[in-house]
């Protein structure tokens, strides 16, 4: 857990609202036609992105920790730990 | 007098005044005594006798004060219960009228410790839906407050990796059992509520006794979460077990696993949304450029817009490409249970006698082929005989003898004639032919030996 590809989980919604944003635009239309081909190749570039990301995307489990009276974030050991215990 | 000399009470007046001494001296008072007789009336009431080794004294507990912990008191319990002496005039008896009940064992103790924090915080507005925070739909970040070595983390981190791996867990460690767990519970609450990342928090652990719990039924937590500025998803222990923090918290969820699917999207509605607008931007280009196109009579053949559609259709395709690979990649794990069970099923269909029926049916109708042919192949020997034998009786019949040019001699009786001794000269005859017959008169008589025996 969280090793692999940092994924930025706001940069994904945003990419996302970018995305329908784009389709909204090209709906209403009135553009040039190389604006409106601009708008759907970024589009789809988008799409493609949010896809990937969907993709690699990895859990990240973080924990913290005390350290010296100050929290820190480490991974959590899911695949070691796990006695069950309460 | 008697009367002059001491005042004369009716029984009513002295019950009266009996009554208002004790019940203005004893309105509020703690007693622990024993239960017996402790059963509930057909009214719902309970009415016991509180008991130590000299005494004793009635007790009436209405049904209105009745909880579940009260329910669970048993004859010989040890019991303190507060309330007032009351007297009943008509029998002249005294009671205690029992507000509360407090057992000594430490269950029943938890147990109405919980009733009487559940009202007071109920009555203090802490439970009501206007405090509630909504639970974000699309959370990036969750903070979890339980047992880094519990069952219920586990379970969470495998729901979300299950539904969504891009939402991120933080777990703040903490005891959730014992003395200092609600203390750490609550640190925890407060820390995620400093950090800005956090978007919702789950709080929980497993199944447990009321006693293990019990953090959970603290008021310093149930304080903390409703201080919260950010959604509190309270998770404790199983369906059935209900805690303070369920009441307060923004969400109350079944259990740990429940929490995380309350938080996490599943990925398909991110496929949806992304597909939705690719679908989007797609229709709208190609009708912006056939719109375009109808405009421009002359460009109707241009090479260019020919080929505008051609990116667009290629890069589509590539979107395609994208979600199937995903929806197979989610659709994997589940194919593979799914063919497993397939294989088993498939392994006892072979093997099953179902099976074997056709294979029977084939040995069946082989079989029944053979026996009808044989049989056919009987009928048609024997017609042959029958043929042949028919045509060698005709052969010998008279019938086919006189159509063949021979006729037989009748006398006048119609016996045969087979030699001419029996014969004389005048006698009528009758000659048989193929078709019809002779009458004539003999006029001569020669005899002659048969062929066959002048050839000895």
């Amino acid at each position: 857990m969280g090793r692999g590809k940092k994924v930025n989980f706001k940069n994904f919604e945003e990419e996302l609202e970018k995305l329908e944003k784009y389709a909204k635009m090209l709906e209403e239309g009135n553009l040039p036609l190389d604006e409106a081909m601009k708008i759907f190749e970024d589009g789809m570039k988008v799409a493609k992105e949010c896809l990937k990301t969907l993709k690699e995307a990895e859990q990240r489990v973080k924990m913290l920790i005390e350290e010296e009276g100050e929290l820190k974030e480490v991974d959590f050991p899911f695949e070691g730990g796990g006695k069950d215990e309460f | 007098m008697v009367e002059e000399r001491f005042h004369i009470y009716t029984v009513s007046e002295i019950t009266e005044e009996i009554k208002n001494i004790l019940e203005s001296n004893f309105y509020e008072i703690l007693v622990r005594g024993e239960v017996s007789n402790f059963r509930p009336a057909s009214s719902g009431h309970y009415y016991f006798v509180l008991k130590d080794e000299n005494s004793q004294i009635k007790c009436v507990l209405f049904r209105s004060m009745v909880s579940e912990g009260v329910k669970r008191i048993r004859d010989g319990d040890e019991i303190v219960v507060y309330g007032g002496i009351s007297l009943y005039p008509p029998r002249g008896e005294y009671q205690i009228i029992v507000n509360r009940v407090f057992l000594q064992d430490k269950k029943g103790a938890l147990y109405l410790e919980f009733e009487r924090l559940k009202e007071k915080l109920e009555k203090e507005g802490l439970f009501s839906k206007e405090h509630k925070i909504g639970i974000p739909s699309f959370p990036k970040k969750i903070g979890v407050a339980t047992s880094k070595s519990g069952a219920a983390i586990l379970d969470i981190i495998k729901t979300l990796r299950r539904r969504n791996p891009l939402v991120e867990i933080l777990l703040y460690p903490v005891k959730v059992q014992g003395e200092s767990a609600s203390k750490e519970i609550v640190k925890a609450i407060e820390y995620f509520n400093r950090r800005k990342d956090i978007d919702v928090i789950i709080i929980g652990r497993g199944g447990g006794s009321i006693e293990d719990l019990w953090p959970f039924n603290e008021e310093i937590v149930a304080r903390a979460i409703f201080k919260s500025k950010k959604p509190i998803i309270s998770a404790v222990g199983h369906e059935r077990d209900f805690t303070i923090s369920d009441f307060v918290a923004d969400k109350r969820a079944e259990t740990p696993t429940a929490a995380a699917r309350i938080v996490a999207m599943p990925l398909s509605v991110y496929l949806e949304r992304i597909f939705t607008s690719t679908e989007r931007l797609k229709r709208a280009v190609l009708r912006e450029i056939d719109f375009k196109r109808n405009r421009i009579e002359i460009l109707k053949k241009e090479r260019g817009f020919f080929l505008f559609e051609r990116r667009i259709l290629n890069l589509y395709q590539d979107i395609d490409l994208f979600v199937f690979k995903i929806q197979m990649g989610m659709k994997r794990n589940l194919e593979k249970k799914r063919d497993k069970i397939f294989s088993n099923f498939e392994k006892l269909k072979f093997n099953s006698p179902i099976k074997q029926i056709p294979e029977k049916m084939d040995f069946f109708r082989v079989a029944r082929e053979r026996l009808i042919f044989l049989f056919q192949n009987f009928l048609k020997s024997k017609s042959e005989r029958i043929e042949f034998l028919k045509r060698t009786i005709y052969n010998m019949s008279p019938q086919s003898v006189l159509a063949r040019g021979y006729s037989i001699t009748l006398d006048e009786e119609g016996r045969s004639i087979r030699n001419v001794t029996s014969l004389k000269r005048g006698d009528k005859i009758y000659s048989l032919l193929y078709e019809g017959k002779i009458v004539s008169k003999v006029e001569e008589i020669k005899e002659e030996k048969r062929w066959e025996e002048e050839k000895k």
